[in-house]
């Protein structure tokens, strides 16, 4: 017969949550082998399980990677040195695993010896880090129509998940918010937060832990392009990180009679939707405050809603809510959103002197004395790439700038924070075409900076892009066909593009590294492939990937890259770095991921890559 | 502020710029390399430069032993990852070909990619459009895509839907196509690609039955000799005799439309001395010759080593390894080997009485089927020299020394419908499609065997109760063209699936036994010393050709089922393998499920 026959179909390939175990019968060459790979502290290790308590999520050993980025301050930096400068062009692949197959925007956890690995449509894999084997799957049991409700982006990304006490805390595609034993991958509690089919959310980001309370985040389908939606589907919810009771909700679109109510002018409760907060969120356990960001309206354009003058709280806004209630204590909206520019990513919270340079810092707060410390959160907040500096108790504005080409905010009024958006761009009228920079892909998205203290620098990778943009109530229309042409339409948002690279540049991706204090650009790296996700570390380097499969590291004070290699797939994974017995390691997967260089043909696959320096 | 360009990925413009980036990522004088391309000669294929991987095995005598020695014993615990790149989903079966700088890439269902070797970056890729039924006459079997072949400025390979083609080299394009069968009415099935020989495509294919397939029969088959340049038919040498042919009566009463499923489907070696094209070919359908007239024909030339001139196709000789009864065909590589031959009685169960110890012959050796039999015979006459077992195998009795004839166990040949044995190895192998090497420096073969057996039951209807009972659940199956329902087991008193065996080709005597959990893949050995070989727990690693002591060893997730192979690029050595999916009778070892190409070397002094 022919070798891969029908017969494989009923040889067992895979049994989940069966540990391996060296088999001791036959002596051979090979299980010695296998001892020699497997130091002998593993092994105890994993019999016990020292309990993730608040105290080391907010202060974790340097070798444990958390939280999504391993902090509740969302710096993405790893302390640990052993991999520098001076060594990193050693740095060689110590084992891979090929994931499920999907977006791979995702995030492994690394504590005690274990990867904790998530993956699309609420997979979650339990890794032996020192040899990559498996240890645990998790596979949840989602309903098959759920792709209907949630849409497939919704369901295929599962870019983070939690670890607090024995728990991998995560949210699912179907509306819970789950635990699973850390050893065994078993469900231990699951709460419904909404019903898929009626309240419809997607959760393509996972929690953050809080004070022992679950916080999640998530996006907010809207009627009538999904069949559920509406505004109550749209929160961010507390849950007890041990019970899965829920402790708060709080609405991302005020309630007929809250604050903010009005700012919706005429439009109907229920056609207020689609302000979501789909990325994690970060937390200052001094202050008590969960900081997060919002998204855009839908529709997009506000000629849709209560027109360009209404503020359509809270979207594009950063929240600051008090942990226990989840009562709002302040808030800053970014950018009234006519062009689907997000602003849900990650908040750094630094305490930093401030002395923004007026030479490279476009709006700056005049009451601010150079060279005070403050309590701020910094970073790009949202798609257009400026950079936002706020004060962390207070939401006061510090000072903006842009980083990449952005044509959508003429103004931000120093004293108030005001943002005054591009008269010419906010579209007045249906079927009006603007030339819009970023486009909705960002300019920043989902991929991720970071911030080293050591350089009081932050580390993000944008994008050059632009699109010919239309506000258009029916993207089918003939004039919208025209116009996406290999472009892009989304009913939900009633608008159709077509995207592109900026203007005068060749280069899609760029890593920019800014000062935190002065909002300098320090250095700027450009590459013609889209830039990827980032992490700093004590080592005194910055590894990020890009959309053609290149990962590499920067030296974090001039930019010039050290060690690089082509891992063959878009590198979108969110880059950690660990030890394990002391021994720090780099880990990174591939994925999916397009662009807009066409002469790059990367691969599509979704593998898990673990890096360390040659043993002595 | 401090800007900093990364020339190597900076292309302002669409493909021809994509060129330029190529340059720079490369060397410079690799890239000089890649804009010439020197055409592959028949020279060449027959004694290629240490550098390259021109065909299949390396080398037309299917030795797959690159004389690189750059990465050795003493320096391969050093050696590193330098690329990576995921393929086309997939078996994972697959043989890249190393030239000229770059890794032309066979892929599931006539996918072909040429890479960059040094950089990783694809350079084309060629994806074949077929009929969209094509899977339902072929079989999945035939997605498979283990090797392809190069000749002048030319990829050639066999196609799903019954084609040999070639493509420009350097483009992708499509250069000629010539049809082999209809895959509707001679459906054979091309899970290997072909080999050159002296100018010509010689390819061989699985064929089907009909029934239970809808096409198939005796004439689908054959070898096939094309063209290498022009794509013309040279020759087809049918497998299963035509009426009037010498071997027509060793099918008994059999009616000659239903002589069906030998096939040769892996790829065949080549001695251009003696012009002779060395194959083997596979069990008969259905397996039991209760089925079909009896125990005591021959059903030629199933399950046989034939050796075919060249020029014509003509059968100089034939040798046939088992008269099978449970699908343990025997199509797979056959070493070519000058050596003396001093079998040692101690470790060699059957032995040519007339053998002179040490006398120096041409000879096939190797493991050509799935039983795990060693066979070493003469090359020239086909003269049996001497045999033996490796993994437990219960299904060869006994082989006449002086006449090479072999006796099939009498317990586990089928007497009736309904009969179940038990028996070693399994339909799986034993040894199956992953391959073994051969290292002239050791005079030494190395081959990946898995230790197997099944309860295995003659039906002449897979349907029955008793059938579905016994071939139902973990690792059971019934194939209706075989008329075999089994329950494939790990063999008894063993809790290795996976092996590695050393066999001295001059003596017969296992060298060493390398023996695991995982079921052990595809080998290539070096001039370094070194074994590489993978297993389908993801792990690759490399043996010491002398002891078989493990010196290196990563895990890359998914079953490292390709065949890995060795090549330089400007003098640098690099090791090449791929992942795909595995199975095996171990269910504590949980592999991922993927396609990834790996490329190592050593770092940079």
């Amino acid at each position: 017969m022919n070798s891969m026959s029908p017969a494989l179909a009923s040889i067992q390939r895979r049994t989940p949550k069966a540990l391996f175990k060296a088999v001791q019968i036959g002596l051979s060459p090979v299980l010695a082998s296998l001892m020699l790979f497997t130091p002998l502290a593993y092994a105890q290790e994993s019999e016990s399980f020292t309990p993730v308590t608040n105290a080391m999520l907010q202060n974790p050993a340097p070798g444990d990677w958390l939280m999504w980025r391993r902090t509740p301050n969302s710096w993405a930096y790893s302390p640990m040195d052993e991999i520098n400068r001076d060594n990193v062009d050693q740095l060689r692949l110590v084992w891979t695993r090929d994931l499920a197959a999907g977006t791979s925007e995702s995030s492994p956890l690394a504590y005690d010896g274990v990867l904790y690995v998530p993956q699309r449509s609420d997979a979650i894999e339990a890794i032996d880090a020192y040899t990559g084997d498996l240890i645990w799957e998790y596979q949840r049991d989602n309903p098959a129509d759920i792709v209907d409700y949630v849409g497939p982006n919704g369901s295929s990304n599962n870019r983070n998940i939690a670890l607090f006490e024995n728990l991998i805390i995560n949210t699912s595609d179907d509306g819970f918010v789950f635990a699973l034993d850390a050893q065994t991958g078993e469900l231990v509690w699951e709460t419904q937060v909404s019903d898929y089919k009626i309240n419809t959310s997607t959760h393509s980001s996972g929690p953050v832990i809080a004070d022992g309370r679950v916080i999640s985040g998530r996006s907010c389908r809207s009627k009538p392009t999904y069949p559920g939606g509406g505004p109550k589907a749209c929160f961010v919810a507390a849950h007890d990180a041990l019970t899965g009771e829920e402790l708060w909700r709080r609405h991302l679109i005020p309630t007929p009679g809250e604050p903010g109510y009005e700012t919706w002018g005429d439009v109907p409760y229920e056609m207020r939707q689609h302000v979501g907060s789909w990325m994690p969120s970060s937390y200052d356990a001094e202050q008590k405050l969960v900081i997060l960001g919002t998204s855009v309206t839908s529709p997009a354009p506000k000629y849709f809603l209560g027109g360009p003058e209404e503020d359509h709280l809270y979207h594009n806004s950063t929240l600051a809510l008090d942990v226990e209630t989840g009562a709002i204590r302040w808030y800053y909206q970014h950018l009234n959103d006519h062009w689907d520019l997000d602003h849900p990513f990650e908040r750094l919270l630094v305490d930093t002197a401030v002395t923004p340079d007026p030479d490279e810092v476009e709006w700056i707060n005049p009451n601010l004395k150079a060279g005070e410390v403050r309590k701020v959160i910094t970073g790009i907040p949202g798609k257009t790439g400026v950079v936002y500096t706020i004060d962390r108790e207070t939401g006061e504005f510090l000072w903006a700038t842009p980083t990449v080409l952005q044509n959508v905010i003429s103004n931000i009024d120093g004293a108030t924070g005001e943002v005054t958006e591009n008269e010419d761009k906010i579209f007045r009228e249906n079927g009006q075409v603007e030339f819009v920079c970023p486009t909705w892909s960002g300019g920043k998205n989902w991929w991720t900076g970071s911030y080293s203290p050591l350089t009081n620098t932050m580390y993000y990778p944008l994008h050059n892009t632009c699109a010919r943009m239309m506000a258009t109530a029916d993207v089918d229309s003939p004039a919208a066909k025209e116009l996406m042409d290999g472009g892009q339409g989304l009913a939900i948002y009633s608008l159709a593009a077509r995207h592109q690279i900026a203007p005068d540049t060749d280069f899609h991706g760029t890593v920019r590294a800014i000062s935190a204090e002065t909002g300098r650009t320090e250095w700027l790296f450009e590459e013609r492939a889209g830039s990827m996700s980032l992490v700093s570390t004590g080592g005194g380097l910055v590894f990020g990937g890009n959309l053609n499969g290149r990962f590499r590291a920067f030296d974090h004070e001039s930019g010039e890259i050290l060690w690089e290699i082509n891992l063959g797939s878009p590198v979108v994974g969110y880059p950690i770095s660990f030890a394990l017995d002391g021994k720090q390691y780099v880990a990174v997967n591939t994925g999916s991921g397009g662009g807009f260089t066409p002469e790059l043909r990367p691969s599509v696959g979704s593998g898990l890559y673990i890096f360390a320096l040659p043993e002595k | 502020m401090k800007i900093v360009i990364e020339l190597d990925s900076f292309v302002p413009f669409r493909l021809p710029v994509l060129l330029a980036s190529l340059v720079l990522l490369s060397s410079l004088g690799h890239a000089q390399e890649s804009d010439s391309f020197p055409p592959v000669t028949d020279a060449m294929l027959q004694d290629p430069a240490p550098s390259d991987w021109l065909m299949w095995r390396r080398t037309l005598d299917s030795w797959a032993y690159s004389p690189l020695t750059e990465v050795n014993r003493d320096n391969v615990d050093q050696l590193q990852m330098v690329w990576a790149r995921d393929l086309a989903v997939g078996t994972g079966e697959i043989t890249p070909l190393a030239y000229n700088g770059v890794l032309f890439v066979p892929q599931e269902a006539d996918v072909i990619e040429a890479i960059d070797a040094v950089t990783g970056d694809l350079i084309w890729e060629y994806q074949r459009d077929h009929p969209e039924d094509t899977f339902e006459y072929v079989t999945r079997g035939a997605s498979n895509n283990r090797n392809i072949a190069i000749f002048e400025n030319l990829i050639i390979n066999t196609s799903d839907e019954g084609f040999v083609f070639a493509l420009n080299a350097q483009t992708g394009e499509l250069v000629w196509e010539t049809e082999v069968f209809d895959y509707k009415v001679n459906t054979g099935n091309h899970s290997s690609g072909p080999i050159i020989a002296d100018g010509r495509v010689i390819s061989g294919r699985g064929c089907l039955s009909s029934p239970p397939h809808p096409g198939g029969g005796p004439t689908a088959c054959f070898i096939a000799a094309h063209d290498a340049r022009t794509g013309e038919e040279l020759w087809r040498r049918h497998l299963i005799p035509k009426p009037g042919e010498p071997g027509d009566e060793t099918w008994g009463d059999v009616p000659y439309e239903r002589r069906q499923h030998v096939g040769s489907w892996m790829p065949p070696s080549y001695d251009s001395e003696l012009k002779l094209v060395i194959l083997g070919t596979s069990v008969t359908s259905p397996a039991p010759k209760l089925f079909l007239d009896g125990n005591d024909k021959e059903y030629l030339y199933h399950n046989t080593t034939l050796a075919l001139e060249v020029e014509t196709g003509e059968i100089r000789w034939y040798y046939q390894h088992l008269n099978d009864n449970w699908d343990m065909d025997h199509p797979f590589e056959r070493l070519l080997i000058d050596t003396a031959v001093t079998p040692d009685p101690d470790e060699v169960k059957w032995i040519n009485p007339k053998l002179k110890p040490g006398e120096m012959r041409k000879v096939i050796t190797g493991i050509p089927g799935k039983t795990g039999v060693v066979y070493t015979l003469d090359r020239e006459t086909g003269e049996f020299l001497w045999a033996t077992p490796t993994v437990r195998q219960n299904v060869v009795l006994d082989i006449d020394g002086e006449t090479g004839k072999v006796t099939a166990n009498p317990e586990v040949v089928f007497r009736e419908n309904g009969q179940v044995v038990f028996i070693c190895p399994t339909w799986v192998g034993g040894k199956d499609w992953w391959a073994g090497a051969y290292s002239p420096l050791t005079n030494t073969m190395y081959f990946p065997l898995q230790n197997t057996c099944a309860r295995m039951m003659a039906a002449a209807d897979v349907k029955t109760d008793a059938a579905r009972e016994l071939s139902q659940g973990d690792h059971g199956i019934a194939i209706p063209s075989y008329a075999l329902a089994v329950k494939h087991q790990l063999a008894p008193d063993t809790e290795n699936q996976g092996t590695v065996r050393a066999i001295n080709v001059e003596t017969g005597k296992t060298e060493w036994l390398y023996e695991e959990r995982a079921g052990t893949m595809s080998v290539v050995a070096t001039g370094g010393g070194l074994v590489f070989g993978g297993d389908v727990n993801g792990r690759f690693r490399a043996l010491d050709h002398e002891s078989g002591e493990v010196l290196w060893e990563i895990n890359l997730g998914s079953p490292v089922v390709g065949y890995p192979i060795s090549f330089a690029v400007d003098g640098k050595q690099y090791i090449a393998v791929n992942t795909g999916f595995g199975w095996g009778f171990v269910p504590e070892l949980t592999p991922s499920a993927g396609n990834g190409l790996y490329v190592f070397a050593l770092p940079e002094r």
